[in-house]
């Protein structure tokens, strides 16, 4: 207590009431004092370097607090490009059945006198020599073996084997198959069979053929129809591709590029099975 | 006695070397806490990081370097921050007294300075809600407390951690050893 007596302390008091007082009397009249005049200057570029730091160190922070941010964005934008692809997603299949839709009303706008049932492939079944496909629709549709099935593209096959509610259904490359067909700009009649080297590539040949035929490398071809064919009339094949001549028997034979995509038989979802027409019955 | 005298003056110079390396000090922090911590976004309050330091220098230095160190530093903050009227001065020299009371060196310095640090953020509020509740109203206490006292408090007590270490290494050259033996 008895420093508090001192001279030294008195002083101490003394000094710092008159600066306080000073520098009051100086702020209630609107004048920076000279403490603050001398120091404010000699800190000033002092103070401009330390705002440069904080403004660095904001930087950084920003930088890590966006982060976050920057990642709670990229979930919603996630989330939204999900449903977004979902929605494509959607749109494409409606886009397929709306094909899907437009072809059956082609055919039976083509074909007033067609029985279609539509049907879907539930099983395929591949191996080094044939390929079938199961589908749908069976004796309780109305399906009998030997109908002729119809995909995207034109004519598929036909029925082989019918079972309650599925039928299983072989293409016109495979070598059992054979289609009475005409060229449509000759009217040049032939026989659409199934070749072991042409049937990996998707096509066909088109035999028995004369010599004399009319048929060019991309000429339309039809199945012909007529009596004893299992195929009604007017279905699109395919186009001539190759025309071969066997010197030996004196006749033509035609490569046919089928107007479905024998290559990519999983793309093929939906088929029509024709169950009658008027001038015969696939019955 | 002319020894004597000769040793007095020494160590007068010593002290008033300590005394400006204080002053430095304090103008660098009061520089730091008005442009540096102030601008930075994460923190939500300027810490105080003068009254740490005159904790420091109460428990290296003696009273009276204390009490001018204190006074200088309040002076310094005023003059540096926005403040127009100097009560950094007053209340400093208060505290700077009210330490030296109680910095009694009974444990290592450090451990003296750390158990004295609860005392100090105890000014350090009480210093802040004066400062509030001259300048700024109208105001909520609660809020007031909450909202600058305690970031306040918190941001001095992070930032003065290093603060002893480097000011007593800053001055440690101008201690004379024999005399701070006798003190």
């Amino acid at each position: 207590m008895k420093w508090f007596k001192s001279k030294f302390f008195i002083i101490c008091v003394i000094i710092t009431l008159v600066i306080a007082l000073i520098s009051g009397i100086f702020a209630a009249i609107g004048f920076t004092g000279p403490f603050k005049l001398v120091f404010g200057t000699v800190a000033t570029p002092f103070r401009l370097l330390g705002t440069l730091t904080a403004n660095a160190v904001n930087g950084v922070v920003e930088v890590f607090s966006d982060y976050g941010k920057l990642k709670s964005e990229n979930e919603v934008l996630k989330a939204e490009v999900d449903s977004y692809e979902e929605e494509s997603y959607n749109a494409g299949l409606l886009q397929e059945e709306n094909a899907w839709l437009k072809e059956y009303i082609g055919v039976a706008t083509e074909h007033p006198d067609f029985s279609l049932v539509d049907a879907k492939v539930v099983a395929r079944s591949t191996d080094a020599y044939s390929e079938t496909l199961t589908l749908d629709r069976g004796a309780v549709h109305g399906i009998k073996k030997d109908m002729p099935v119809i995909a995207s593209g034109g004519l598929f096959g036909r029925v082989i084997e019918v079972g309650l509610d599925w039928c299983r259904v072989e293409g016109i490359t495979e070598t059992s198959s054979s289609v009475g067909v005409a060229v449509e700009r000759s009217a040049a009649l032939g026989v659409a069979e199934g070749d072991i080297a042409l049937r990996e590539e998707g096509k066909c040949l088109m035999t028995f053929l004369d010599s004399s035929a009319d048929v060019r490398i991309g000429d339309r071809i039809y199945t012909s129809g007529g009596v004893g064919s299992i195929y009604p009339p007017r279905i699109y094949l395919g186009k001539v591709v190759e025309v071969k001549a066997d010197p030996q028997s004196r006749t033509l034979s035609a490569v046919i590029e089928t107007g479905v995509d024998f290559g990519e038989t999983e793309k093929l979802t939906k088929f029509m099975i024709i169950t009658g027409y008027d001038g015969g019955s696939s019955e | 006695m002319r020894m004597k005298r000769a040793r007095l003056s020494e160590e007068r110079r010593a002290s008033l070397k300590r005394l400006a390396v204080y002053v430095a000090w304090f103008f660098i922090l009061a520089i730091a806490e008005t442009s540096f911590f102030a601008n930075v976004t994460i923190l939500p309050s300027a810490p105080n990081l003068i009254l740490p330091v005159i904790l420091v220098i109460a428990l290296t230095d003696t009273r009276e370097n204390t009490v001018i160190a204190a006074i200088a530093g309040g002076l310094i903050g005023d003059a540096i921050s926005a403040t127009g009227i100097y009560l950094s001065p007053i209340f400093y020299m208060a505290a700077a007294l009210l330490l030296c009371l109680f910095a009694k060196k009974m444990m290592p310095r450090f451990l003296s300075w750390l158990a004295l640090m609860p005392v100090t953020l105890a000014f350090v509020a009480i210093f802040s809600l004066l400062i509030a509740l001259l300048y700024y109203r109208p105001f909520n206490i609660g809020d007031l407390l909450l909202s600058a006292v305690l970031p306040k408090v918190i941001g001095t007590l992070l930032f003065s951690l290093p603060l002893f270490p480097l000011v007593s290494i800053s001055v440690s050259p101008f201690i004379d050893r024999r005399a701070r033996a006798l003190r």
